[in-house]
């Protein structure tokens, strides 16, 4: 799942030590979906970006699929913003 | 007289930047800290409330998570979901939060939850609360009650008199 401009349209936000971020990522990667990974710990910036992104949300994964933002979502939840960006 | 807080966490380093930890804190709406960051030590001020907070980034002394907990010295308040993630420990995180004569206990208490907070989402780990005598996991320091109740029952340990006691 990529953009136009060939980037991954998926940025998944991410802590080193949050377990439902590792959970988030095996999911994705289960499903083959191409995705950012922005560890918020080790991404000068990111912590910003995120809560810009998200309405100001601490909260993670934080997981944008184009112009969806999900916060902390349920796996069912994930799969279904995932299908609507598929069309 | 001075808060303090250990953090053990299986983070090896400081935050990426002063400002994603700057932004961690402010984010929970209580103040605006501006954050530095020189070597091992990182030092958290908040120039409107007339607040500081330093914190030291050290080796983690082995056996340190054991020896709290033994004698029930701390009790654990943690989920299993907190021990998956929180273990094993690498450095330890000591937050110290001064007051000058001036400074309110409930304002020094909430910023010295509200900056321990913020380090701590973004470093993982377990947090030794002297003055509740409990090692806190994640999950429950932020699902069982809000900061400000948090820094309401670390402000009722504060002797009315500064110069007395401490963490018992």
């Amino acid at each position: 799942m990529t953009g136009r401009d060939g980037h991954a349209d998926v940025t998944l936000y991410t802590l080193p030590y949050c377990p439902d971020c590792r959970d988030m990522r095996r999911h994705l990667t289960e499903r083959n979906v191409v995705f950012q990974e922005i560890d918020l710990a080790r991404t000068p910036g990111a912590v910003v970006d995120m809560l810009k992104l998200n309405g100001g949300r601490r909260s993670t994964p934080t997981i944008r699929i184009g112009a969806q933002v999900l916060v902390d979502p349920e796996l069912a939840q994930l799969d279904a913003a995932l299908k609507e960006y598929r069309g | 007289m001075e808060l303090q807080y250990r953090l053990l966490t299986p983070g090896e380093q400081w935050p990426a930047d002063p400002a994603s930890l700057a932004a961690a804190i402010s984010s929970q709406g209580h103040f605006q800290p501006d954050v530095e960051i020189a070597g091992d030590r990182l030092r958290v001020r908040d120039a409107a409330h007339g607040l500081t907070s330093m914190a030291r980034l050290e080796p983690y002394a082995p056996e340190t998570y054991e020896s709290l907990l033994a004698g029930a010295t701390y009790a654990p308040r943690m989920t299993d979901r907190d021990r998956e993630t929180a273990l094993p420990f690498h450095r330890q995180v000591t937050i110290t939060t001064g007051a000058g004569p001036e400074t309110n206990a409930a304002s020094q208490a909430l910023f010295h939850a509200s900056v321990a907070d913020g380090i701590w989402w973004l470093m993982g780990g377990f947090l030794a609360d002297p003055y509740r005598h409990t090692l806190w996991g994640w999950r429950r320091w932020r699902g069982d009650q809000p900061l400000t109740d948090h820094a309401t029952e670390t402000a009722a340990h504060l002797p009315a008199n500064p110069t007395e006691g401490g963490p018992r």
